[in-house]
């Protein structure tokens, strides 16, 4: 039996935890989000990842439920300390996040680098 | 009369392959020395074949079969492999070539390798043409509880409308997207009446209940029925569940500052958005999708 694909790829930079959606996800594969969505925000926890980063540079789209896990998780951050930004988006992928208004709530940034940039700042 | 390109930068290669190819009745062989001149000449005058050497310099046979795979994905390669490239001609394979020949059997096996692969392409040519003069469908569908079912049902009404020709890539997964939230809504929130409000507070238990329910009567016989009216100016996609129904204006604005927390309403947000008209019948049970093609607004399938 093949296993289920991870979702999310993870990644260190420092203070910031970049957790990368590996492929395109609407509401289809909720349960499966909601099953990895644990150990992201377990690695949240950690007092070395303040900061994170979501990279959406693989996929280019995704529907509610991936909105309403970069909602947990960027909570997650903030509760400790940390700051949140997006990265790598599709023009439909930017559409999503703009019709659920999170652009006024996290930086949409054009690049990784810029990202980081942007959670580090303050 | 089928074209076949011959890439090879050997010019007696090239001599050996033409000879054989030559000899068969109605053939017409083109030839470039090596990937990029191979590609030029593809799109300049499409061959129904490309049979190319693999180890070439500057473009080798790998990337041509990509190249030709992205660019014209109904012409078909085969590759002449040399000996010791057996694990080479499998990844092109994997990456779309439609055959590959051993250089030290191209004597025997060329020519029927060819007239295969030119049978099947022609049967997958005739195929796209008859799906390209599409000009309406209806479907329906009627579904059981059963979230694995609704992804290739996506996917099956994204290919009809690319058929139809109408709306292009973006469209489609604008439209994929919405289709997607309305499904899950008409079994987590439809039959299986769960809210949001539940999953605010305990997404665990959430996903707990659904699974509780799709095991229990009467939930677990209800059906979604999906009805499709697909034409090249119109998509109108009915999804319809046994559930109670609801009240779609009682659902808080999920984009008002003060609700950008919550969870409720955000999948309605991108089907309203993502297409033309969405509306509700009066229990609540049945959304309408509706997804013109620019420029017939308010025109019938």
């Amino acid at each position: 039996m093949t296993a289920p694909r991870k979702i999310f790829d993870l990644e260190r930079d420092g203070d910031a935890l970049i957790a990368v959606p590996l492929r395109n996800l609407g509401s289809l594969a909720e349960e499966e989000l909601q099953a990895e969505l644990p150990e992201l925000l377990q690695a949240l926890h950690q007092p070395d990842a303040r900061h994170l980063v979501l990279d959406f540079s693989r996929i280019s789209y995704f529907g509610s439920s991936m909105l309403e896990a970069v909602r947990r998780l960027a909570r997650r951050a903030h509760e400790h300390g940390g700051r949140t930004a997006l990265c790598g988006l599709s023009p439909v992928a930017r559409e999503i996040l703009e019709i659920a208004r999170f652009d006024t709530l996290w930086p949409l940034c054009e690049t990784r680098e810029e990202a980081l940039a942007a959670v580090r700042k303050g | 009369m089928p074209t076949i390109l011959v890439v090879d930068d050997s010019p007696v290669d090239r001599l050996l392959v033409g000879g054989l190819l030559e000899k068969e009745p109605g053939w017409e062989v083109a030839y470039a020395s090596q990937g990029v001149e191979a590609l030029a000449v593809i799109a300049a005058r499409p061959p129904d074949l490309v049979l190319t050497d693999l180890v070439m310099p500057e473009m080798d046979g790998l990337e041509l079969v990509s190249a030709v795979r992205s660019r014209h994905p109904l012409i078909p390669v085969i590759l002449m492999t040399s000996k010791g490239s057996e694990e080479t001609a499998t990844r092109a394979l994997q990456q779309g070539a439609a055959s590959y020949v051993p250089k030290r059997l191209l004597a025997n096996e060329l020519l029927d390798t060819i007239h295969w692969v030119l049978s099947v392409s022609g049967q997958q040519r005739s195929h796209e043409r008859l799906l390209g003069s599409l000009s309406r469908c209806e479907l329906y569908f009627e579904l059981e509880n059963d979230r694995g079912l609704f992804a290739p049902l996506v996917g099956f009404l994204q290919d009809s409308l690319a058929n139809l020709g109408l709306c292009g890539e973006t469209e489609r997964i604008r439209v994929g997207v919405a289709l997607e939230e309305a499904l899950v809504n008409a079994l987590d929130h439809g039959n299986l009446e769960t809210n949001s409000a539940l999953r605010e507070q305990d997404f665990q238990g959430y996903y707990r209940l659904l699974q509780e329910r799709a095991r229990k009567l009467p939930y677990r016989e209800r059906r979604i029925r999906v009805e499709a009216q697909m034409s090249r100016n119109e998509a109108r996609i009915v999804v319809r569940d046994e559930g109670p129904g609801f009240d779609p204006a009682a659902l808080p604005d999920p984009a008002a500052p003060a609700n950008l927390e919550k969870i409720s309403g955000r999948g309605l947000l991108l089907m309203r958005t993502f297409m033309d008209e969405v509306t509700y019948n009066a229990r609540g049970n049945e959304v309408t999708l509706v997804k013109r093609c620019p420029g017939t607004k308010g025109t019938k399938p």
